[in-house]
């Protein structure tokens, strides 16, 4: 009986890491190998080893436009790394307000944060506004759109989560002698970080992977995003599927590395948050 | 005493004009920075090679916008026409797409430049809009042909054919001798229409009132023989097409006919470059139109190149002028089509394409250009054009519908198109 139970947990195992590779690490072998084809090769989208080896293609991606790639990382760095910021500084406190407090006034806050989700922005109005208060084709006016888009989905997060966290805490901390902001800054906001973390990872590969709203919002040479890059290889009539490929392997390797980190965080903080509202 | 003084300081100044244009000689733009937006395809190796040689001799830099193509490119130019933030020149298509921009509110009139005299006239006519003339042409015109694989054609003896019954007699012949007569690419539908859109030559030679009684709504193309043909093609072909007829991509297209996986592919010449540099020689690739039933009258459908335009409010019209000044000179027209190769003959009035474009070009596509036998294609005629034709026409290649069906269902289709743009068709 126990034997046979251990030999049907390794059959699982077994199955289970076999599909891990088709879904997971297939796609990825095809992309590498693309990368290090020559054009011609590559045109053939074959998953066939290489019959010469053209690991210059990342040289070249990099090169390409007067390192344009590099100008690229650096926009979506910063927009990735303060629309983060910010939307964990204001949302945390936001979901907390929310979460905690209770009448109509609050449900009439909520609904409209939650109407974010559903109404998609509109691109004209946008500019003519960015563009009458003089910050059209900013860094800043550019993180400023992506906070405000990504706005709703982080209080739903932070809302969820907080309701996991008794209020106990902050009675007991409130007998104690704390503030209100003193209960939010030192017993409240050290407990979120399950969820921080969930949503480093969410906003962060949002933000770095956005297309459309850059292209719209942020346009320019000197503006553009890693996701813009990829357009340099790609077009109607004709792909360089070798570039295109070790561009994609260049821009996805900053994410797999944050999602490695973040890895056993995300779904904790998922789960969290997702059965108490 | 007075006059005189006046003599001396005209002097003066024409000598310091003489003066500092002789010092701005060198690099006349130094510094200054245009900005350019274009798709990959106009943005090709050799186009840069050309900016790489301006920002050489003018001393300008120009500074390159991606657009991304397809609908999300026509979305973002115009957004940005509307929040009025042009780069300072663009690329886009010449013809009815020009329309839908409203070319007089965002680009340039460069009728009065020198440039626009050396510019053939078919070309003109497609930018030109209400007097105005708005574009000049980025590459050569190209045409909506049959591209072919000539080492099959030696192999079995088979010569190009002249009428519609003598193609599909080869493609029998082709097919018997175990190769894919014709290659069709249903995964990228818009290429299912060439062999539609390139029959208009014939159409025309046979009806030649056919384009303004078209767009009057008096022309129905399943009532007219000539012009039902154009989908009856269709079925004649049916038996001869690819296995992954249905799902193939234009990238396998290039492969197929330039290795000689098949033997013939109804496409736009623009694919040429393409094809070439899959081939082991570029003499092995060859182009006839789409073939009639007059054998006297085989002619070529041609479409116009896709346009450099102005932005209107640019700072640097000037900086904009001398390049594209500079990208027509013999030169560059040289460097441009050596490095890249050619869509067809090009546009600028007694240029010859250097000796390095492909055959297919500079021979097979280049007689029917000297004998006059090419039309433009209908959407440079009348502005109608049915909004499915490409499912129609992927419908009838797979056999699914029958030409005459597929027809009347254009007709219907165009009628709809047709009252959209306040044409009265009843």
């Amino acid at each position: 009986m126990e034997t046979k139970r251990k030999r049907n947990q390794i059959i699982g195992d077994i199955v289970g890491l076999f599909f891990t590779v088709v879904i997971f690490l297939i796609p990825f072998y095809f992309m590498f190998v693309q990368s290090i084809k020559s054009k011609k090769e590559a045109n053939r989208l074959s998953i066939a080893w290489p019959t010469e080896l053209h690991f210059e293609n990342y040289i070249e991606v990099v090169k390409h436009g007067n390192y344009q790639l590099v100008t690229a990382f650096k926009n979506s760095g910063l927009l990735t790394l303060f629309t983060v910021l910010g939307l964990l500084l204001t949302g945390a406190m936001a979901g907390y307000v929310i979460q905690r407090r209770k009448g109509k006034l609050m449900t009439a806050i909520q609904s409209t944060i939650m109407l974010g989700l559903m109404i998609p922005a509109s691109i004209l109005p946008t500019i003519r506004m960015l563009q009458s208060m003089g910050i059209y084709k900013t860094m800043f006016s550019m993180v400023m759109i992506e906070i405000a888009l990504q706005t709703p989905f982080t209080i739903m997060l932070y809302r969820g989560f907080m309701a996991s966290i008794p209020v106990d805490l902050e009675e007991a901390a409130s007998i104690d002698g704390c503030s209100r902001w003193q209960i939010f800054s030192k017993i409240i906001f050290p407990l979120l970080k399950p969820i921080q973390a969930t949503i480093i990872i969410l906003v962060g590969v949002q933000t770095f992977n956005d297309f459309t709203n850059p292209l719209y919002f942020l346009p320019g040479a000197a503006n553009t995003t890693v996701q813009l890059t990829l357009y340099n290889y790609k077009g109607q009539l004709a792909n360089t599927y070798n570039l295109l490929f070790a561009d994609i392997i260049i821009i996805t390797v900053p994410m797999l590395i944050l999602f490695l980190i973040f890895n056993k965080r995300i779904v904790a903080g998922m789960v969290a948050g997702a059965v108490k509202g | 005493m007075k006059k005189l003084f006046a003599l001396a300081l005209v002097c003066a100044l024409l000598a310091s004009m003489a003066a500092s244009t002789a010092l701005a000689e060198g690099k006349p733009f130094d510094g200054v920075t245009i900005t350019f937006w274009g798709g990959q395809a106009e943005y090709n190796d050799g186009t840069k090679a050309v900016i790489a040689a301006a920002e050489e001799a003018l001393g300008l830099h120009v500074e390159v916008e991606i657009n991304p193509g397809g609908s999300e490119g026509d979305n973002i130019l115009k957004t940005r026409i509307a929040s009025n933030d042009l780069p300072d020149f663009l690329c886009y298509n010449s013809g009815s797409k020009l329309y839908d921009l409203n070319p007089s509110r965002c680009f340039l009139d460069i009728k009065d430049w020198d440039l626009v005299s050396r510019v053939d006239d078919a070309f003109l006519s497609s930018v030109t809009i209400d007097g105005a003339v708005y574009g000049l042409p980025q590459s050569s015109t190209q045409a909506g042909a049959i591209i072919y694989y000539k080492p099959d054609y030696e192999e079995l003896g088979l010569e190009v054919p002249h009428t519609w019954a003598d193609f599909v007699d080869n493609c029998a012949k082709l097919k018997e001798a175990g190769k894919t007569p014709v290659y069709f690419c249903g995964g990228e539908t818009w290429t299912t229409q060439v062999l539609f859109l390139g029959d208009y030559y014939n159409i025309q030679a046979a009806y030649p009132t056919f384009a303004e009684e078209y767009t009057e709504g008096k022309a129905k193309y399943a009532d007219i023989p000539a012009a039902t043909r154009s989908w009856t093609k269709y079925e004649d072909l049916v038996d001869y097409l690819n296995e992954d007829k249905s799902a193939a991509t234009v990238a396998d297209g290039n492969f197929a006919i330039g290795v000689g996986d098949a033997t013939h592919w109804f496409i736009l010449t623009q694919q040429l470059p393409m094809i070439v540099a899959e081939a082991e020689d570029q003499s092995q690739i060859g182009v006839f139109g789409v073939p009639g039933d007059n054998p006297e009258n085989h002619g070529l459908t041609v479409w116009e190149p896709m346009s450099f335009y102005v932005n209107k409010d640019s700072q640097n019209i000037d900086a904009v002028k001398a390049f594209l000044d500079f990208y027509y000179s013999e030169d560059m027209l040289n460097l441009y089509f050596e490095t890249y190769g050619a869509n067809g003959p090009s546009c600028i009035k007694g240029y010859e394409l250097p000796e390095s474009v492909c055959d297919a070009v500079r021979v097979d596509m280049q007689q029917y250009f000297d004998e006059g036998k090419t039309t433009p294609a209908l959407e440079y005629v009348s502005p109608i054009k049915g909004t499915a034709c490409e499912q129609l026409t992927v419908a009838v290649g797979l056999g699914q519908m029958s030409g005459a069906e597929a027809a009347a269902a254009y007709d219907e289709d165009c009628k709809k198109s047709a009252v959209q743009l306040g044409y009265n068709w009843d």
